[in-house]
This record gives structure tokens, sequence and C-alpha cells, in this order.
């Protein structure tokens, strides 16, 4: 035991002398750090821009146009976004800030409920239109056709291929869903939690 | 959010700058994971800069603020932080000879520290700090008895770790 109370001694003598070595951070270093997470959220908002339009414009390229209505939807909601997101970056007053933080909210939110629910609504309006093109680009492929040889409108899909597109398509949804919830959802989240510690200073001021 | 803030802010974090360094040096095992802590930790610190309100010393606050950050981080990387410890015949021998050695026993209880629970590691640092039980208490949300018995349930546990060796 006497052995363990030496270690324990020596565990202290050596954490005071190496407090002193810690790397001391200037008032510029500190300023840099805090002022750093506000620029990882203009990234994520970025980062989910590129990705936004990349996965639209491989979907224009294997529909075989380009999704103009889509892009425009898209451009408009993003510079809301920016916008909202830098006019909170130079908001003075807690209560100003929390409605900024709620305006772009609700930019975020209406976008990404529109834009799912477009998708959605796309679908069955026009699944048999493309049931009959995912059963014309079936048969293209295991006959190893060019691309669009078979004229789709001459397809007449049965009960079977039905129900294998609209699970393929169920697939898809739920993963462009999945993509949303780490994306959109998590910028959500992270305004979410910022709006709570904002509106528990008001109180607390209160 | 104003400047002035950030400027009062930026002049009390500086002062005691050291708090957030030891916690580091406490929860992580290296200078890449000491850096990224202490800047996530300077972070939090920042956004509830304006909800201290003055009621207990800005250190103890400090405390609170960055063993809780510290102690979130630590749950949820911990799953990802086991360690493959590569056994090299070779040096076996070497290590047997410096067991003596100081800087092999310290090596070794910082080892022991970092495969405590977050809240032990919290208490072995307040500890080496000599953090009277009242802060400690203050610090942790609980009782001046509650923070002596924690200390040292947390204590024996390290030494029992020592002996396992």
């Amino acid at each position: 035991m006497q052995n363990n109370m030496d270690e324990l001694e020596l565990l202290k003598e050596d954490w005071s002398k190496n407090s002193e070595g810690f790397k001391e951070y200037s008032e510029k270093e500190i300023y840099t750090m805090i002022k750093q997470k506000s620029v990882s959220v203009t990234k994520i908002l970025c980062l989910i821009g590129i990705i936004e339009i990349f996965l639209w414009a491989i979907y224009g390229y294997i529909d075989g146009q380009f999704p103009v209505l889509r892009i425009a939807l898209f451009t408009v909601f993003f510079v809301l976004i920016l916008c909202f997101y830098f006019k909170i970056k130079i908001e003075k007053s807690s209560i100003s800030l929390m409605k900024s933080i709620l305006n772009i909210k609700r930019v975020i939110l209406g976008y990404a409920g529109i834009s799912f629910l477009l998708i959605i609504i796309d679908n069955i309006c026009n699944f048999n239109h493309y049931t009959k093109d995912f059963m014309a680009g079936l048969n293209d492929g295991y006959n190893q056709n060019n691309p669009h040889t078979t004229n789709s409108q001459l397809m007449n899909p049965q009960l079977g291929i039905y129900i294998i597109f609209a699970i393929l398509l169920l697939v898809f949804i739920y993963f462009l869903y999945l993509i949303y919830k780490s994306t959109y959802g998590r910028i959500l989240s992270h305004l979410r939690k910022n709006y709570k510690e904002l509106s528990e200073i008001e109180e607390k001021a209160i | 959010m104003s400047s002035d803030l950030e400027k009062k802010f930026i002049d009390v974090f500086k002062e005691n700058q050291r708090i957030v360094h030891k916690i580091c040096r406490i929860y992580t095992n290296n200078t890449e994971d000491h850096e990224d802590l202490f800047q996530e930790i300077t972070i939090q610190l920042w956004k509830s800069y304006s909800g201290f309100r003055g009621e207990s010393k800005f250190s103890t606050w400090m405390y609170q603020v960055a063993l809780n950050t510290a102690m979130t981080l630590f749950k949820k990387t911990k799953k990802h932080q086991f360690q493959q410890v590569d056994i090299n015949v070779s040096s076996l021998k070497i290590k047997e000879e410096s067991y003596d050695d100081d800087g092999y026993k310290l090596t070794e209880m910082y080892r022991h520290i970092y495969s405590l629970t977050d809240i032990e590691k919290a208490l072995i640092m307040m500890y080496l700090d000599n953090k009277p039980y009242k802060e400690i208490g203050d610090i942790l949300g609980i009782t001046e008895g509650n923070a002596r018995v924690k200390m040292n349930r947390a204590k024996n546990n390290l030494k029992l770790k020592i002996n396992a060796k």
C-alpha cells in the first residue's frame, strides 16, 4: 500500500511539473479557434450543395435530360439558406439571433420537404412510365443493345415487374431519405441545439 | 456575440487555459487528440460563456464545462479508441530492466488512468491538482461527502490497476 502511495505522489509531482510545459495559445489563436465552428457549418452547407447538384446531375444523365427545374429550385433555396446563415453571423442580440435561426430552419426544412415530396409525387404519377422504361432498360441490358434501343412505350410489364420496380424504387427513396437525414437533418439538429442554448440563456437573463 | 464579450472571454480563457490542457492530457493519449479536444472544449466554453453569471469562480465553471465536453466526447469515441498493444518480444528484456525507472512507472500510471472511466479520470485529475473536496463537489454537481467517497473509490480503482501489473 505504501508503495502505491509513493507512486501516486510521484504522479502528483510529475503532474504539476508537466503542467508548466503546456503550449500557451495566443489571443489570436484562441480567437481563430472560437470562430472555427462557424466555418465548419459553412463547409457542411457547401458540401451538401455539391453532393445535391452532383446527385441530380447523375440522375439527369441516367434519365437523358438535364433536371433544370430541380437545379433551379435547389439554387433558390441554397442562396436563401446562405443569406440567412451569413445574417446569423452578424446578428448582435440573442433574440434576433434566435429569429434568424428559426428562419434558416424553416428554409432548410421547407427545401428538404418539398424536394423529397416532389421525388415521391413524380414517382407515383409516372410509375407506369418509369416501369416501362425500367423494363426497356432491362431488355437492352439483357440483349446487350445500345442504351435506349428498345421503345419503352411498346413494353407491356406484368405484375411481377411492377412489384420488382416498386421495391427498387422504395430502396432508392429510402437511400435518398438517408442522405437527406444525414445532411439537412444534421444541420437542422445543430440549429435546434443552438436555438435551445440561446433560449436557455435568454430565460436565465430574464 | 459582441466583440467586447469575445475580448473578455479570450482574456479570461488565456489566463486559465492550463485547466483545459490538463483535462486534455488526462482524456487523450496523443498530441493530435489533445489539440482536437482542446479546440472542442474552447468552442464549447465560448458558446456557454454568455450564460456564465459569475455565481461560481470562473475556473470552477471552466472545469465544469470542459469536463462535460471531454466526458461527452469520451463516451462518443471510446468504442473506437480500443488500443491494440503490440508485444515486441525483443523489447521485453529492456522493459524488465527498466521497470524501476520512474519514467516507465509514470508512463504505466498514465496508461492506467487512461483506462479508468470518464468520471474516475476527472476525479484523479482533480486529486492531482490538489482540489478541495468542496470544489470537486461543485464541479461535478455532487455533495462534498459524495465527492470524498467517489474520490476514494477512484483512487482505489487506480491502485488496483497498478497492482494488477
